[in-house]
């Protein structure tokens, strides 16, 4: 372990990089930007991200608008699933999928208006995306526009999160999942978007987003600032599928579980006939969330066995405060492997894990 | 600023050493007998401790021999023996609350009480807090 130094001066400042310092936020480098990890206790964050509130700084998202008369058309051939009939203000999470039938990422799309869509890209796979979005997009009749420099965002998680979205902004409806509202917080115009059950995000013009804060949290109840680590704890344990650790290159989307996203009944989208042909072979991999018992970390890359044969290995790990357990997610392969002898090896030892579906806390 | 309190000597691996005897703190012998544990720097590196993995008393170790494991959220940090050294008892309340090396580094939150067996190379406070801010070790200073 060595003082982090002069690395950080390549990275991005997000608009509440002044809030993070002042705060005392353990600045680190992550997805490109320099942002904390965490400010005092990670458990701490993310239990106010599940049972209170947390706000998390998601400056490293990125946005894409894309216009045109064909732009529904463009965006539904390039996804698994059928994203036509998606309304007009609301969103929802598709896999975009290359021919070979894996996956570009899986992204958020809103249907600002009829032929006006906005992409949210996530920060590890964001320039790869846009780029392989460009291509797409060529000859289409659209029209492509990077945003995310004109977008900041923020999210607030937790019980109290809708309550305190209310008392920011009295006008502001009350949301169902993938609702997406214009409103004024703090005196700000903002889009408020509901990603979950008591979980929103907010994006703005990255110069306002200070304001917001600043304008909207009063005394004692303000969020619990939380880092990129409570983040990815939290996500880990709802099973949310993140790029760069369960979403690889060369991942289908069967073989993260995402078959509900995959509508092979219709004709011409990217990767359909490669989807088809694994539908009718099967999967020589597929990704399984896990508990552990004994108080390990697993962490990425650790390897799984059934027997003493080696199965897998482990994308991430976390912990979770609720359960008070260490979980993680792993791929593991599929021939002739017994899914209940499955042991995890940390340190030459060997440790039981337990097979569990996501969400490991309701 | 990462407190850094200056009763007891640091290492380059983010260790502190507290002498049994205070009075010997200035000139440390080898066979001193002492406390050792994270500073308040490398805590905040490895995020929350769920656990910490402690060898047995009476264990010998010598120098850069990995001799605890600390398992924290962001990482698991290998404790490396800074000399020669033995074990005389890890610390017993790290069993059921590891969090303690996180909320008092340099208090309750000690790891191993050791018996050394060698000379590290020491740092004195104000070098280990030089040593944090330029990420190198200012001889002589």
């Amino acid at each position: 372990m060595s003082p982090v130094t002069s690395v950080t001066n390549f990275l991005r400042k997000t608009p509440l990089y002044d809030l993070h310092t002042e705060s005392r936020g353990s600045m680190v480098p992550w997805q490109g930007n320099e942002v904390p990890s965490h400010y005092k206790s990670i458990l701490e964050e993310h239990k106010a991200a599940v049972e209170g509130l947390g706000l998390f700084d998601l400056g490293f998202q990125g946005v894409v608008r894309v216009e045109g008369p064909t732009a529904g058309e463009l965006i539904d051939r390039l996804s698994s699933c059928d994203t036509l009939n998606i309304a007009v203000g609301t969103s929802d999470l598709i896999p975009f999928v290359y021919p070979d039938g894996t996956l570009v990422d899986l992204v958020r799309v809103l249907r600002a208006e009829e032929h006006t869509w906005l992409i949210v890209l996530s920060g590890v796979a964001r320039e790869k995306a846009l780029t392989w979005f460009r291509q797409e997009a060529m000859g289409s009749g659209c029209w492509l526009d990077d945003l995310s420099l004109k977008y900041s965002w923020v999210g607030l998680s937790g019980t109290r999160a809708a309550e305190y979205l209310a008392c920011g902004s009295p006008t502001l409806k009350p949301m169902n999942v993938g609702d997406v509202q214009e409103a004024l917080i703090g005196g700000v115009a903002c889009m408020v978007w509901c990603i979950e059950k008591n979980f929103y995000e907010l994006s703005c013009r990255p110069e306002m987003m200070p304001k917001i804060i600043h304008g909207w949290w009063v005394g004692e109840d303000r969020p619990t600032l939380c880092g990129w680590a409570s983040y990815e704890n939290w996500q880990l344990e709802k099973g949310i599928l993140r790029q760069g650790y369960e979403v690889k290159e060369g991942t289908s989307p069967f073989e993260v579980g995402l078959d509900d996203k995959v509508d092979l009944g219709r004709e011409h989208f990217s990767g359909r006939s490669a989807l088809i042909e694994e539908e009718k072979t099967g999967m020589r991999h597929i990704l399984v969330y896990f508990t552990l018992d004994a108080l390990r970390l697993p962490r990425p890359k650790a390897p799984l066995y059934c027997a003493d044969r080696m199965v897998g290995v482990v994308c991430a790990g976390g912990f979770s405060p609720r359960l008070q357990k260490p979980i993680g997610s792993a791929w593991v392969r599929t021939d002739e492997v017994d899914f209940d002898m499955l042991q995890l090896e940390i340190r030459r030892q060997r440790y039981d894990l337990k097979i569990k579906k996501p969400p490991f806390v309701s | 600023m990462t407190q850094i309190p200056a009763d007891r000597k640091y290492t380059e691996g983010h260790l502190w050493f507290l002498p049994d005897e205070k009075t010997a703190a200035q000139n440390l012998k080898t066979e001193e007998t002492g406390i050792v544990g994270l500073t308040d720097y490398a805590q905040s590196r490895l995020g929350d401790l769920i656990a910490v993995e402690m060898p047995r008393a009476g264990a010998n170790f010598a120098a850069h021999d990995v001799v605890a494991y600390l398992e924290g959220i962001l990482q698991t940090s290998e404790l490396e023996a800074f000399a020669n050294m033995e074990v005389i008892e890890g610390n017993p309340r790290l069993e059921i609350h590891p969090d303690l090396v996180n909320r008092e580094p340099y208090g309750e939150g000690w790891v191993l009480r050791v018996r050394l067996k060698g000379m590290p190379r020491w740092l004195e406070a104000p070098d280990y807090a030089d040593y944090l801010e330029k990420g190198v070790i200012v001889e002589g200073a």
